[in-house]
């Protein structure tokens, strides 16, 4: 080697560096799985697949690793492609598309499946699970005349829930309508799936005159997209004084579709309605087993602001992770005097354990101020998108070991949610 | 073969990413590139080692998976958010202006130049084995090289550098 490519090498290999993270061989083995599934495209061969990796993993052949998300899961790389919901305002409607990770690029669009729906409305409007799948709530509205125009007061509301595949080159495959998943009557709020596609839930509101007031939610539906059948955890009956169920920001599942969590407003009522005022109480409560039904004011409250730190923080998100250990959270903070923090962190879940920060973004002063838009995560839990911002900065990106990756397309179009 | 794949990875997936960075300069791009010539070589690991070096098999696998992303049309697009991240501590601007200035040469190279001057230069590999790797002849290998360094050349900081180092 001359001294010039001498000289040319050490420079190179100042610019490599160390890097990030590792690849493991359970990684790459998932990979090429993922891959012979999505070129043979049967799903036998998945399972027989599956079922071959299980057994190693079981066997100890495969080394393990414990995810930042609390996670026992392998480290499998942040998902390739991610689904994007932007506004299009010039048609005023919402745009679905999938995007790839690194470059931002729109690699297809996700399109209504029948005519005159809307779909991915509603404050989660797409959830992933395994294998690069996506349930999607799509909504049929009938408009009437009302206070403000002629076609201003929706008479009636049918909700579609379909599955679909994310290629391995980032195309859009098998639109299929989910089994139990025409909900008449009902808009839906939030959506969530199991790791493994089984289950769903589904934030609903009822009737569709009322769908855009106050009024009472009409509860959380449990899909079992296999059979079909459903099971309906509602609001229970008004009790004066206390704090009920109001709604739901996000909905999880525990890894093996069990336990249902939902980060919940709950406030006053008066009669059906919901009066929270800007004093709705924040908890995360878990409901089990998920595909029972029940009433949403039992369950079990796994973490409310009570158990923030420091004092004053207030839960903005959270979901579970997958073996229930943990609650990934977006924690909001604005102290008397200095900057408001908003925070991603892990807290354990019954252990007494301290939270740990996974990312930070601070307001220059409290005047500033700071908002949060979305939250979400991979079915692993593992890679977590994050959309927020000070009056300097908007963030957004996945979180990748206490820096946050730009996600944010060339085209500068600002997402109203991501999912991957 | 589990076991023998695994230890490999676990020996070289660093060295593997490193190239893979030096070829795509991007850590998130480059643990995918390694991933997916690892997912490619698994299945046939047995036969692999049986016939071959299995490490100048990834490495060939690592380039022409390499190429043919860099022939998407797409590759020009890069995420644009500022981040409010932390400054980092300390001085770096003269670290960050050389690493800035060879980043923008090596990206100026085409495919091809930047996975010969990558092989040969940072991972040190024979001539003869760089062209088997990319499936050419050793003349090829030699006249893209040279013309790797000519375009190094034409960018004042690394000619400088170059001239500094040569005289």
């Amino acid at each position: 080697m001359s001294a010039v490519e001498q000289q040319l090498r050490d420079l190179l290999i100042a610019e490599a560096g160390d890097p990030p993270h590792r690849v493991t061989a359970e990684a790459v083995r998932r990979r090429a799985v993922r891959r012979w599934v999505a070129q043979a495209g049967a799903v036998g061969l998945a399972v027989v697949l599956a079922v071959g990796l299980g057994a190693a993993v079981t066997a100890g052949v495969l080394r393990t690793g414990t995810s930042p998300g609390g996670s026992t899961g392998q480290h499998i790389g942040p998902p390739r492609y991610y689904v994007s919901q932007t506004f299009d305002s010039r048609a005023r409607k919402l745009v679905m598309s999938v995007r790839n990770r690194a470059s931002g690029r729109v690699t297809a669009v996700i399109r209504a499946p029948l005519p005159g729906e809307s779909c991915g409305q509603g404050n989660v409007g797409v959830a992933a699970a395994d294998d690069q799948t996506f349930f999607m709530t799509c909504a049929v509205t009938k408009w009437g005349p009302g206070k403000f125009g002629p076609l201003s007061t929706p008479l009636s509301v049918k909700t579609y829930i379909y599955r679909f595949q994310v290629t391995s080159s980032g195309l859009v495959s098998g639109y299929s309508l989910v089994r139990g998943g025409v909900l008449k009557g009902m808009f839906a709020d939030n959506i969530a799936a199991t790791p493994d596609g089984s289950e769903l839930a589904v934030e609903v509101t009822g009737k569709a005159d009322t769908i855009y007031t106050n009024t009472l939610p009409g509860g959380i539906l449990v899909i079992n997209t296999r059979t079909g059948s459903r099971a309906l955890w509602k609001a229970g009956p008004n009790v004066p004084g206390t704090l009920q169920y109001a709604g739901a920001t996000d909905l999880s599942f525990t890894r093996d579709g069990r336990e249902l969590v939902a980060l919940e407003a709950r406030c006053h009522r008066r009669g059906h309605r919901v009066y929270c005022n800007g004093h709705a109480e924040m908890q995360v409560r878990g409901y089990s087993p998920a595909d029972r039904g029940g009433s949403l004011e039992g369950g079990r409250v796994l973490l409310d602001d009570s158990a923030l730190k420091p004092p004053g923080t207030h839960l903005s998100d959270a979901f579970i992770t997958p073996d229930g250990s943990a609650a990934a959270a977006v924690l909001l903070g604005c102290p008397p005097h200095g900057p408001c923090t908003l925070t991603v962190a892990r807290i354990p879940i019954g252990t007494g354990g301290g939270q740990r920060v996974l990312y930070q973004v601070q307001s220059g002063s409290r005047n500033a101020g700071i908002f949060f838009r979305f939250f979400s995560a991979d079915p692993s839990r593992r890679y977590l998108i994050l959309d927020a911002g000070t009056s300097n900065a908007r963030v957004n990106g996945w979180i990748d070991h206490g820096k946050l990756v730009p996600l944010s397309p060339a085209d500068g179009n600002a997402p109203s949610y991501e999912a991957w | 073969m589990a076991e023998g794949f695994a230890q490999f990875v676990a020996a070289r997936e660093r060295a593997l990413q490193r190239t893979a960075y030096l070829l795509t300069g991007d850590w998130a791009l480059a643990e995918d590139l390694v991933q997916a010539a690892l997912a490619r070589a698994w299945p046939r690991w047995e036969r692999i080692t049986r016939r071959d070096d299995p490490e100048i098999y990834v490495r060939k696998v690592l380039v022409n998976t390499w190429t043919t992303w860099t022939r998407r049309r797409w590759r020009g697009e890069r995420p644009s958010a500022a981040v409010p991240d932390s400054p980092a501590a300390g001085d770096v601007a003269e670290e960050v202006t050389a690493r800035v200035g060879l980043r923008g040469v090596l990206e100026s190279l085409t495919p091809r130049q930047r996975a010969v001057l990558v092989l040969r230069v940072y991972d040190d590999l024979p001539e003869a084995q760089v062209a088997h790797m990319l499936n050419c002849a050793v003349g090829t290998v030699k006249a893209t090289m040279s013309q790797a360094l000519a375009k190094l050349r034409e960018d004042p900081q690394l000619a400088g550098l170059i001239e500094q180092e040569a005289r």
